[in-house]
């Protein structure tokens, strides 16, 4: 059973960060973005946001990793979710992390990961570019495609119009 | 199919789950040592500063208890591998494959006054209890390992006055380079830990409990000696049954995590695998380590074809708040010809990453941790980086991996 997740147009992207205030917000009643679930790192060459997200793995290695089994997958899901209630704050998971996803919350003194608000992801909700977005892979994979296709057809298009000298 | 397993530990269990989800009808049979149920040694630390509570040491497991037999309190005797079959409690086991997770104990040297009251190790929960209930004041731990500064750091942080012996230079002389150590050394002296390196301990004085401990350069007085100078593997029962045995004193096991004996498979503390960078043999003691061996071993017992790629020596450890790691080689194990250090230092935060033939080959931290996950990760994939400049200057490539923009800044 796939689950939605989320996934981020660095092309709509212009780095606001509302989405980690509202991360922050929603899960430690803070108004800053340094325990935010999901990072916003800046390309400064090409001015150019990207998203850093858990992307709840098949095969996790912060599951390996855990001293204490406190990350499992949810049953009946593919979520990755932790029990913080044995959480000791050694911070294994965070360096098994091949994405650097895996956030150490200061205020908790555990380490903490994106668990998609329970089905309804704030940072979703209140993106005011819809740069970020909760879709099915398969939807998702679908619309790159169209994308892609007509970004390719706008282009030949354009060609073409060129090519009988009308204005475009 | 009957498979046993030797060991209740973090191996043994991972093992015993990772059979259970991929063949569920096989019968397994765990057989602990200590009469106390699964739980993780590596919170021990945090259980004697009083951070987390008992209860909270001990794992939940989802094992399905109607195909696991656990047993606890019994030791086996001996392994029959010729007949298939191990002894514990009197009573003949027999096994299609057997596991062997026995695990390691500490070191203890041959000097007087160790059989005293007042002498701890760190190993298991008992040996907490008992730390706890002897309610030191005054504390000398030898060994300035993984072990031996997080019980210095947090029996301090119960209010004793704690003194670290270390037979080397430098503390953590097998994880950190001199200066990365001397940055965590001063960290802890400011906290009022007293560290001695380069002595050697030579006897424990008292009556009838302990009063003091003799260094070669000094004699501290002290109402309890914590000892934590390094771990031996268990390979006593391995050795009995002519299994044969590394030159490191670990069980020898192939990538498969097999032994000698084609039906007995080994993982956990008491193996020696091969290093993932150099490739030589090599003992990895570590949670992570042997939850992946295990579940290598236990795949290879179902009839999978899995090789384990290696231990990597990997330590993550927290000095008063302020976030360590190390990975990997040290910069004296490497050629110096080819060694390439990059080394960046601000106010509170120091990165050290070695590099040799474009090949990272160790990473030290001190202060933060940030991005050393995808750094480890690319380590770990024997990535160059050249090929990381490479990814990071391309606008394609790096769309699909942004947390490549963090480590750039590391690798300048």
């Amino acid at each position: 059973m796939t689950q939605k997740r989320l996934y981020h147009n660095a092309s709509l992207c212009n780095g606001c960060g509302i989405c980690q205030l509202v991360c922050t917000l929603e899960h430690c009643r803070q108004w800053n973005h340094y325990q935010s679930r999901i990072k916003i790192v800046n390309d400064t060459e090409r001015n150019a946001f990207y998203s850093v997200c858990c992307s709840h793995c098949e095969e996790a290695p912060c599951i390996m990793a855990c001293l204490m089994n406190t990350i499992y997958k949810e049953p009946g899901s593919d979520i990755t979710v932790r029990d913080l209630y044995h959480c000791i704050g050694c911070r294994a998971c965070e360096l098994a992390c091949p994405f650097d996803a895996a956030v150490f919350d200061v205020i908790q003194e555990k380490v903490v990961n994106c668990d998609l608000c329970g089905g309804r992801p704030l940072c979703v909700e209140y993106c005011p570019n819809h740069a970020l977005t909760y879709d099915y892979p398969e939807d998702q994979a679908d619309k790159n495609r169209n994308q892609a296709a007509s970004q390719k057809f706008g282009a030949s298009l354009l060609e073409v119009f060129k090519f009988s000298g009308k204005e475009v | 199919m009957r498979i046993i397993i030797i060991g209740n530990g973090a191996a043994g269990n991972q093992a015993a789950q990772t059979i259970q989800n991929r063949d569920p009808e096989a019968e397994i049979t765990i057989l602990g040592a200590e009469s106390i149920p699964f739980y993780s040694a590596c919170a021990l630390p945090d259980y004697l500063a009083g951070w987390i509570k008992r209860d909270q040491l001990f794992l939940k497991s989802s094992l399905n208890r109607h195909r696991v037999e656990i047993r606890l309190g019994q030791a086996v005797e001996d392994i029959k591998p010729d007949r298939q079959a191990v002894t514990a409690g009197g009573e003949l086991l027999f096994y299609d494959r057997l596991i062997i997770a026995s695990g390691s104990r500490p070191v203890l040297p041959n000097i007087p006054g160790i059989g005293m009251p007042g002498n701890f190790v760190i190993k298991s929960v008992h040996d907490i209890d008992r730390i706890l209930a002897h309610n030191p004041r005054r504390i000398v731990v030898i060994g300035s390992g993984n072990i031996g500064i997080e019980a210095a750091e947090t029996l301090e942080y119960q209010g004793c006055k704690v003194s670290i012996i270390e037979m080397m230079p430098r503390i953590m002389p097998r994880l950190f380079d001199e200066f990365p150590a001397m940055l965590i050394r001063k960290i802890l002296e400011n906290h009022g830990i007293e560290i001695h390196t380069g002595e050697k301990a030579q006897e424990v004085i008292g009556n009838n409990r302990v009063e003091g401990l003799i260094t070669d350069c000094r004699e501290i007085s002290c109402d309890a000696v914590i000892w934590a100078a390094g771990v031996r593997q268990n390979t006593e029962l391995a050795r009995a049954a002519g299994i044969e045995i590394g030159s490191l004193g670990g069980i020898k096991v192939d990538s498969q995590m097999k032994t000698s004996h084609p039906e007995i498979y080994a993982c956990g503390d008491c193996v020696e695998t091969s290093d993932l960078l150099t490739g030589k043999p090599a003992l990895c003691l570590l949670w992570s380590c042997a939850k992946a061996q295990a579940e290598v071993a236990a795949r290879n017992c179902l009839g999978e074809k899995i090789a384990y790629p290696g231990a990597l020596k990997l330590v993550a450890e927290d000095a008063y708040g302020k976030p360590c790691m190390a990975a990997g080689l040290l910069e004296e194990e490497l050629n110096k010809k080819e060694l390439k250090i990059i080394e960046q230092e601000t106010e509170n935060t120091y990165h050290r990453i070695l590099i040799e033939n474009e090949r990272i080959m160790g990473i030290q931290a001190v202060g933060s941790m940030e991005a050393m996950g995808p750094l480890l990760y690319l380590m770990k994939k024997m990535v160059a980086p050249s090929e990381i400049k490479r990814i990071i200057n391309s606008p394609v490539l790096l769309k699909n991996m942004p947390w490549m923009l963090t480590i750039d800044k590391y690798l300048q």
